[in-house]
């Protein structure tokens, strides 16, 4: 508490944090008003104009800041939307199995020992079994729209959050404050509401931010494989998929997307390598 | 752990039984029924799925709503390049990402340790596929000294390898240091000092031999991230592993191939880990001694 | 004393220990000067964050792990005289190494924690006796057995192949000391060896260290805050606060005279057995019964939840606790003691027998009685860190328990502060987090909440033991007035035997999960009826 306060009074800006959090709200910014910034329609096709590389290559012209890829449509446009989509199911993708797997995990620290056991049981499953090959069972069965994506995605990440949630949960129970709180006469929901949820936040937050991009390239791998976002819909994984055939003549198709990603990923990274450290402090105080 | 993930397939396989979605489109009624009655889809599920586990015992695997051709066979030719690929990838990754993640803990002021921990974060950040395809780049077309596409020689391995142990080698590396690092601060190494053993025989016997330990799990979780990951090196390589048939049956909706890929991988992902559970019973006392 | 007459074996001029933390330099050790002779046991105590540790481990340079970046920073002049002639202070690794190895020897609080869990004890010992100077017989394995068999194991062979989790803590100190002493160096330091062990236990460490210098005439530093092993082991005593030594002199004269004000005040501050307080209290209690367990029995195999924890098993426990007593519960660790207090609070189900406080059966007790019985039964806990939780002022946390039984939050915050004012907490802290406040007020946080409630019972489950001694004192001050103006029963559970005699008037000995006697406390300490009991007593360090 005392050193969020702290935090507060002295936002550096040359913080690792601080620098990252800004890039990170300028690409989600981006993507949420893709519309309004998108300089062309992501899906017109303008073939003369096709393989026009970035404005920093020769040849490249103005109007097409970061080149057209093999049928001209406008790469700057398509990564925009395709940030879009790749975030936005990454972010209801990963909503949707934080809520599943604090959920269980709750159920599992909390609830009797044989509700615990079978869910531990599910997330040991869960766990060996490779992510990508449940996915495509997943996508077999249900199609490619996104919302199925979304929920497939919940489902093979949940059992992290699950473990997470249920080893804090059995070590902040035996904590003196929650026994304290019980003699008080304090109620079952009165200490899961004031005395181990405040005290999971932390934690939970750096596992999101952490595994935040292990979602965002759950989608990106699956729509490079062609098995995710269908077109015309933009993705930045299908992006890079269908552009590696033009790899020699036109590495930016595949190359500026891929930029994309990468950065994303590594700002997620450092932020939550930083928040986690800092939490760990916090805890050592 | 093998009962569990029998219950495993029963229920993915159950949960994976509704047929309409899978056939091929574009197929008269009658094609249709006389397809379904071939792979024994007319009947009612819970039939099926009995008759698909007593085949299934009888070595049947079933084969595939295209080719015709059984599934095993499908697998038992692509197989061993996904296993020897996933071998490869995994050696190369234990072979240096321990050394550098170890070494990075111990000397974590040099400028040597901090740019390899750089590097292994960036490793952990991107994906195989645009490492493949960096790699494609770099290797295949500007130096022009490796092949990209198939396996037919030896020198067709090096990229998919090294594409598919980056990511691990930097899984390791990071894993390592945090154990390493944990190590240094335990009480028993300052006895190891206080014994008169230098910083190297410390290191060695007291930091490193225990950082060890955690590790082979990490290993097992790693060995489902390099089957993940053969599934996009393949695609990227054009290699003729398993990953390909996958996809194809995905798109294909394949069933029965697609049934018998998931049983094949949670097998060898069993397999292993059984494997790495013997290692670490081996490897740690606590465990070896309490049963 | 006689030990001056020789030249010092370890002198330490003008020792100053830094510590380079975020927060800028910790100045840990100010200028102690200390001078080892050959043969004597040279005590340092001192409260926690005195800087004796800081200090000791400086002489072996054994305040930081290895491959760290240096934080710690040394000055002063730091010689060692024998066997060889070193300037400690800048000593090359080597040189180091082969001072570690042969001369000064090093053993840590935790015996389990010092050893390495994944090699056994054979190749542990065996690893040092590789870099000591002592001539190795043709079979090093019958030397190490040897060795085994001097630190007094009955079957040495079963012992070189075990794993240190195979061991207890008093076996893991015992090959912790023959690490150190199997190069028969000419010094040892011991760094509170005993702090972490059961009274009897640390009893036999004592002995085993002591005879271990007689026999070989070897020097000891031995490091502790508890001035009752001191006084078992010392020849010397140097005491040190805030950095600094304060005094250093003989034993005798230590005890019999104390020169600073700081000795005084910690001489003092140890519990002492309080036999007049029985007949007075006795006199005061009623014959009412506030607490009655008949025959009640706990396993962790039987009852409704199944712990995940691992609770210690109780048998067949009969007691009775009258209302207005100080009833003192003592046992070593593994007693069950812990386990007793949950059940009284109703936290665990017996699997056998009756249990009845104020009339409630708390294993069986539905709202609203359950909140009844909770406002009249309260639970103080040894760790105040953790029974506090970080995220809440401590005035909110006080206040909790009010707010739960239905108190306007306004209101409740007032009625905080008078209890504050109550267990002598300035109002200020209220305002606090946990980590901000030193352990004793914190102590006092968890004392204001349980009464904030008002109770007739108060379970204290270890208060006192992570505290500072004179601390201590004033924490069990605190109980006996409360007991006073509040008319309070108290069940105050504890390892250590002096408070428990300071405080209770009665006390009940638990030993593997039974109550094996239970009596006044006078009769317990006098003369007790269980060889058990005479033994924990007998083991209490430098009885009064």
């Amino acid at each position: 508490m005392q050193k969020k306060e702290h935090n507060h009074k002295k936002i550096n800006i040359l913080d690792p944090l601080v620098l990252s959090s800004l890039g990170l709200f300028l690409i989600i910014f981006l993507g949420i008003f893709s519309p309004l910034i998108a300089p062309h329609d992501p899906n017109f096709t303008n073939l003369p104009l096709r393989n026009l590389p970035p404005i920093w290559m020769e040849g490249g012209r103005w109007d097409f800041v970061l080149g057209t890829d093999n049928i001209g449509r406008d790469l700057l446009s398509r990564c925009l939307y395709g940030i879009r989509t790749s975030f936005g199911i990454a972010t209801f993708g990963l909503i949707f199995s934080a809520i599943l797997g604090i959920g269980l995990g709750l159920c599992s620290g909390l609830g009797p020992l044989w509700v615990d056991r079978l869910i531990m049981t599910i997330t040991d499953v869960f766990i060996t079994l490779p992510n990508i090959l449940l996915l495509l069972c997943g996508i077999t069965l249900f199609g490619t729209e996104i919302w199925v994506l979304i929920v497939l995605i919940g489902l093979v990440r949940w059992e992290a959050y699950a473990r997470l949630v249920r080893g804090q949960v059995l070590s902040l129970r035996s904590m003196g404050y929650v026994e304290s709180c019980k003699a008080l006469g304090g109620s079952p929901f009165r200490i899961a509401l004031l005395h181990i949820l405040p005290n999971l936040t932390s934690p939970l937050v750096v596992i999101l931010t952490l595994s935040f991009p292990g979602v965002l390239l759950m989608e990106a791998g699956l729509s490079f494989l062609g098995v995710g976002v269908q077109p015309p819909t933009s993705s930045l994984g299908r992006m890079i998929g269908d552009g590696r055939d033009y790899l020699i003549n036109a590495w930016w198709i595949c190359g500026i997307p891929s930029i994309v990603i990468i950065s994303i990923t590594l700002l997620f990274q450092v932020i939550g390598d930083t928040l986690r450290d800092r939490v760990d402090v916090f805890s050592d105080d | 752990m093998f009962i569990v993930l029998i219950i495993a397939f029963v229920t993915l396989r159950l949960s994976g039984t509704p047929f309409d979605m899978m056939y091929p489109e574009g197929l008269t009624d009658e094609q249709l029924d006389a397809l379904q009655a071939k792979h024994g889809l007319d009947k009612p599920w819970l039939q099926q799925f009995w008759l698909y586990i007593s085949e299934m015992f009888r070595g049947n695997f079933g084969s595939s709503l295209y080719t015709s051709e059984p599934v095993w066979k499908m697998y038992a030719d692509r197989m061993p390049y996904t296993l020897t690929l996933g071998a490869l990838a995994l050696f190369l990754a234990i072979l240096i990402g321990i050394p550098m993640g170890a070494l990075s803990a111990l000397y974590r002021t040099s400028f040597g340790a901090r740019s390899g921990m750089g590097l292994a974060f960036l490793g952990y950040a991107v994906p195989h596929f645009v490492i493949g395809i960096s790699l494609i780049l770099f290797f295949g077309y500007y130096l022009r000294i490796l092949p990209t596409t198939g396996l037919s020689t030896a020198k067709h391995y090096i990229l998919p390898t090294v594409t598919l142990a980056i990511p691990i080698i930097a899984a390791i590396a990071r894993f390592m240091r945090a154990a390493m690092l944990d190590g240094i601060g335990e009480n028993h190494v300052s006895t190891a000092v206080s014994k008169g053993l230098s910083d190297g025989e410390t290191a060695r016997t007291h930091i490193f031999r225990n950082a060890l330990i955690p590790l082979t799990t990490v290993l097992g979780l790693e060995v489902a991230g390099i089957m993940n990951g053969s599934i996009f090196v393949e695609a990227v390589f054009a290699l003729p592993g398993v990953g390909r048939i996958l996809v194809d049956s995905v798109t294909g909706r394949d069933y029965p191939v697609l049934q018998f890929g998931l049983i094949a991988y949670a097998l060898i992902v069993v397999i292993l880990n059984f494997i790495i559970d013997i290692v670490y019973v081996i490897l740690d006392p606590r465990i070896r001694l309490e049963t | 004393m006689f030990f001056q007459m020789t030249d010092a074996i370890l002198s330490a001029k003008d020792i100053n220990v830094h510590f380079k933390s975020k927060n800028g330099l910790f100045h840990a050790v100010r200028g102690v000067d200390l001078e080892i002779f050959p043969g004597e046991t040279v005590a340092i105590v001192g409260e926690s964050g005195a800087g004796k540790s800081a200090f000791a481990r400086a002489i072996v340079h054994l305040n930081q792990p290895p491959f760290t970046p240096k934080y710690t920073y040394v000055t002063g002049k730091l010689t060692l005289n024998s066997p060889f002639q070193t300037d400690l202070i800048n000593a090359s690794p080597n040189i180091l190494r082969k001072v570690r190895a042969e001369a000064i020897g090093m053993i840590f609080q935790d015996g389990l924690s010092a050893l390495n869990p994944v090699l056994s004890i054979g190749v542990q010992l065996l690893e040092a006796l590789h870099k000591s100077n002592r001539s190795l017989n043709d079979n090093p394995k019958d030397e190490i057995i040897e060795i085994i068999n001097t630190m007094g194991f009955p079957e040495p062979n079963r012992i070189i192949n075990a794993f240190p989790h195979q061991l207890s803590g008093g076996q893991c100190q015992r090959i912790s000391i023959a690490i150190a002493t199997l190069r028969f160096p000419v010094a040892i330091i011991a760094d509170e060896p005993t702090t972490a062990l059961d009274v009897t236990i640390q009893a036999q460490i004592l002995k085993l260290l002591r005879d271990l210098c007689k026999k070989r005439s070897m020097s000891m530093i031995f490091i502790s805050h508890d001035i009752g092993v001191v006084a078992e082991i010392a020849d010397r005593i140097a005491v040190m606060k805030d950095g600094k030594v304060v005094e250093v002199s003989s034993k005798k004269k230590l005890f019999t005279s104390p020169s600073h004000q700081f000795t005084k005040k910690i001489l003092n501050s140890r519990p002492r057995p309080n036999f007049t307080l029985n007949d007075k209290a006795r006199m005061n209690v009623g014959e009412s019964v506030a607490v009655s367990l008949e025959k009640v029995s706990y396993n962790y195999h039987g009852g409704v939840f199944t712990n995940r924890v691992g609770n210690i098993a109780v048998k067949n426990v009969d007691l009775t606790v009258f209302s207005g007593e100080t009833m003192g519960i003592v046992g070593e660790s593994g007693s069950g003691k812990s386990t007793l207090a949950k059940l009284l609070l109703g936290f665990l189900k017996p699997s056998n027998g009756k249990i009845e406080i104020l009339g409630y059966n708390p294993t069986n007790i539905q709202a609203p009685d359950l909140l009844n019985f909770r406002r009249k039964v309260q639970v103080v806990y040894q760790d105040s860190i953790s029974a506090l939780n970080p995220r809440k002022t401590l005035g909110n946390s006080a206040a909790e328990g009010l707010e739960i039984h239905g108190m306007k939050r306004d209101l409740a915050r007032i009625k905080v502060r008078e209890i504050f004012e109550n267990v002598g907490l300035p109002e200020t802290i209220a305002e606090r987090f946990p980590h901000q406040v030193s352990g004793g007020q914190r102590q006092r946080v968890c004392i204001a909440r349980a009464l904030a409630l008002n109770p007739s019972i108060l379970v204290a489950d270890e208060p006192v033991t992570a505290l500072d001694v004179t601390i201590q004192a004033q924490i069990l001050e605190l109980f006996r007035k409360l007991q006073r103006n509040f008319n309070l029963t108290i069940i105050f559970i504890s390892h250590d035997l002096e408070a428990v005699a300071n405080l209770c008037s009665r006390v009940a000995v638990m030993h593997e999960g039974a109550i094996i006697e239970c009596n006044t406390t006078r009769k317990i300490f006098k003369n007790p009826d269980e060889n058990f009991t005479k033994r924990l007593v007998d083991s209490i360090p430098g009885k009064i």
